[in-house]
């Protein structure tokens, strides 16, 4: 799932490990975060939403996920 | 774990160990108190190697954490779905493993007639059947507790 939290992290100045250890995560999480390639959960989500000060429909772009996923099932 | 009593109070770090060194424990003492019985090499040797590894389990217990207390502690929740996503591919590897084993074994017993080879095919079949049974049961209890 795409997510904007390295462009909200870069924005704040924050490094991942700064992140990580904000959120109670290992910088780990983050890069798979950043990368796509793991869906936060929603307390997690919620976590790094609030150091951001954004919602949590803003950070995982809920939307345009959202969106993609119905295309994706119309044309399955 | 903290074991809190009354009048005592100990502080394990390893759990895992604490267990362990409990359970050579009491093999050293059964060891021992058939060597009190009846005087025999063996029940001695194995007597003093046990007291050893319980000395040594219970002394990892107190002082250090274990492995699996540390990777509890460290452990965040990407760690936790890697871990279920890696086990559920180790165990759908090790049922094909099993499965090509046995199917092997069974040809090789059709075409060679040697016993052995059967006795393989029906050990791996009894494996696939208790881990099925094994899994259908976990997966039963995991739908109704989660």
């Amino acid at each position: 799932m795409k997510t904007r939290v390295k462009e909200f992290r870069s924005a704040a100045n924050l490094t991942q490990q700064q992140l990580a250890n904000l959120v109670h995560v290992s910088s780990r999480t983050i890069i798979s975060i950043e990368t796509g390639q793991y869906n936060p959960s929603l307390l997690l989500a919620y976590r790094i939403a609030e150091v951001f000060g954004v919602t949590v429909e803003n950070l995982c772009c809920l939307k345009e996920n959202k969106e993609l996923e119905d295309m994706q099932y119309e044309n399955s | 774990m903290k074991i809190h009593n009354k009048k005592s109070f100990i502080n394990v770090k390893s759990e895992k160990n604490f267990v362990y060194g409990i359970i050579t424990t009491i093999l050293a003492i059964v060891c021992l108190a058939v060597l009190l019985i009846k005087f025999e090499w063996r029940f001695l040797i194995a007597g003093i190697f046990l007291l050893a590894i319980a000395a040594v389990n219970y002394s990892i217990a107190f002082s250090k954490k274990g492995t699996l207390e540390d990777i509890a502690e460290s452990t965040d929740e990407r760690d936790v779905y890697v871990i279920m996503k890696s086990s559920r591919l180790a165990l759908k590897l090790l049922n094909y493993v099993l499965c090509a084993g046995c199917f092997v074994c069974l040809v090789l017993y059709g075409a060679f007639k040697m016993q052995t080879f059967l006795i393989i095919a029906l050990t791996l079949c009894a494996v696939l059947c208790l881990l099925f049974i094994i899994m259908l049961s976990a997966n039963i209890y995991c739908e109704k507790h989660s």
